[in-house]
């Protein structure tokens, strides 16, 4: 869906996929590589299949541990829970003050959960100087997953992430990776999607197709990080696709409106407005299709398919003119 | 693996979707040359083919309860293999990034022939340029330029249009050109 202006015209089945023979050469090469035979045998694949899964249970059987000690200690407790200022220790912290993070910290001795944890099966810890603190309203229970000594991954709630190291902190979040290089950022999670805000030093967003935006102290981060109220681009794309694998057009076009009008400008939305004018002409609706197009066409008059958007467009004949993405009946 | 009929392999895929060992070995010993085939073409790189075959079937065998046979289990497995061959790429990028890298190519022989070695360099280009692509193109053109597929058939595994797998794969021509340095010059 997201790469929908290409649509318009159906390729010829006998297409070349390489047209330059400087990279046939390359391709070529790589056609010729020979496969490694797998070493891997069956019984060795089994083995892994069920240290992975013994580990998956594990780590749910320790969350479930940990979370139920945690719901008692601040039924008991709950000045526990008020976040207080955590001192600099000799490894990195996950905590709201001094309550124990499920995994990533060490269980109390006298409520160790049953599943024995091995050395090589012990979950990594964060990098001294890499403090992760559970903001005020978020849910006690949330664990943060610590991948790695300088990476980890937010769940739903409000974190703050502050880095005193000089190596690059990866924080994961719904829609990509905040990249912290000795900064402070605090992220609100939903379910999928975060919002960011930056109180020191340069953050970069990583995106899941890879785009990188940097995020700066005080500057608004919702087009990088969308706010939690709203789905982004990506997701309103994959929704508009999931309409049109299970045959809902109509659903399909709302989602691909919303996309078009919410994220106006992103690269999705580009494609999004063409997927949209195809199927609102699939589906008859041609002068609402002619408006799809001539928005792109005004949005993007110079981009390498506005000659094919305008030749579908041209192709429709004469209409009402337009407003945005509404005939003017 | 000896050829199986319909019925067989559908009675060996229930099997392996209730979790019988014997079954999902079979299944592994049916499919791991072709994942593996698709991970040295969509990465280049011999050294981590095992590790990603065993990731590769790690997850299927977790979601293979879930897998509702309306898809066929190759491109089922196909699309499972183009995941963990993302992360594999974005890993790579962190490192690359991390290790401020020029570029990462497969490993390096110690010494080969000279046509190995000019084979080698040529694919050593190849992948450091296929590095540089956004995910969807990358893919298209690993299946329609190096594995070899119908447009046709790249659409069925990638599970896109046939135009989307035309349009990707000419972008992915365009941008691996600019960053090899090959000019429409030469190539007209």
């Amino acid at each position: 869906m997201t790469d929908g202006p290409h649509r318009i015209e159906l390729p010829d089945e006998d297409e070349p996929a390489v047209r330059h023979p400087g990279l046939q050469m390359l391709v070529d090469a790589a056609r010729a590589q020979p496969t490694p035979r797998v070493s891997l045998d069956a019984e060795t694949l089994h083995a892994a299949w069920r240290a992975h899964r013994a580990r998956r249970r594990a780590r749910i059987a320790t969350l479930a541990v940990a979370a139920a000690v945690l719901l008692g200690l601040a039924a008991l407790t709950p000045r526990l829970l008020e976040p207080t200022p955590s001192p600099s220790e000799s490894s990195g912290t996950v905590a709201e003050t001094r309550e124990p993070a499920p995994p990533t910290t060490q269980p109390s001795s006298d409520r160790a959960p049953e599943t024995t944890v091995t050395p090589e099966d012990a979950p990594p810890r964060l990098a001294a100087g890499v403090e992760v603190t559970r903001l005020p309203g978020t849910d006690p229970a949330a664990a943060v997953e610590i991948t790695g000594a300088h990476a980890l991954r937010l769940p739903a709630g409000e974190w703050s992430v502050d880095s005193h190291v000089s190596e690059t902190v990866e924080v994961g979040i719904p829609d990509g990776t905040l990249e912290l290089h000795g900064g402070h950022v605090q992220v609100r999670v939903a379910a999928d999607v975060a919002h960011a805000e930056v109180l020191r030093d340069e953050v970069i967003h990583v995106d899941l197709e890879g785009r990188r935006t940097p995020l700066h102290p005080g500057a608004p981060t919702d087009a990088a990080t969308p706010s939690r109220a709203r789905p982004t681009a990506e997701a309103l794309a994959a929704e508009a696709e999931a309409h049109l694998a299970a045959g809902d057009r109509a659903q399909a076009i709302a989602s691909l409106r919303r996309l078009v009008t919410t994220y106006p400008r992103s690269a999705t939305a580009r494609t999004g407005l063409i997927d949209l004018g195809r199927l609102l002409e699939a589906s008859g609706r041609k002068d609402e299709a002619r408006c799809a197009y001539a928005v792109f066409l005004e949005r993007w008059p110079g981009h390498a398919l506005s000659g094919d958007v305008s030749r579908a467009s041209t192709a429709l004949g004469e209409g009402p003119a337009c407003k945005g993405l509404r005939p003017q009946r | 693996m000896a050829r199986v009929t319909e019925a067989e392999a559908t009675a060996l895929l229930a099997a392996a979707q209730r979790g019988e060992p014997a079954a999902q070995s079979a299944l592994y010993r049916a499919h791991r040359d072709d994942i593996a085939r698709q991970v040295l073409r969509m990465t280049g790189n011999a050294s981590i083919v095992d590790d990603l075959v065993q990731e590769v079937f790690i997850a299927a065998f977790g979601a293979l309860p879930g897998f509702r046979r309306d898809a066929q289990l190759e491109t089922w497995l196909y699309r499972i293999t183009i995941n963990k061959v993302r992360n594999w790429w974005d890993s790579q990028r962190r490192r690359q990034r991390r290790e401020d890298q020029v570029a990462i190519g497969p490993a390096d022989p110690v010494s080969t022939p000279e046509e190995e070695a000019t084979a080698h360099e040529h694919r050593r280009r190849l992948y450091a340029a296929l590095a540089e692509l956004p995910h969807k193109y990358r893919e298209a053109f690993t299946a329609r330029a190096i594995e070899n597929l119908s447009l046709q058939e790249a659409s069925d595994r990638l599970g896109v249009p046939v135009s989307t797998v035309s349009y990707r794969t000419r972008k992915a021509e365009e941008q691996l050109c600019s960053l090899l340095g090959l000019t429409k010059e030469a190539g007209s």
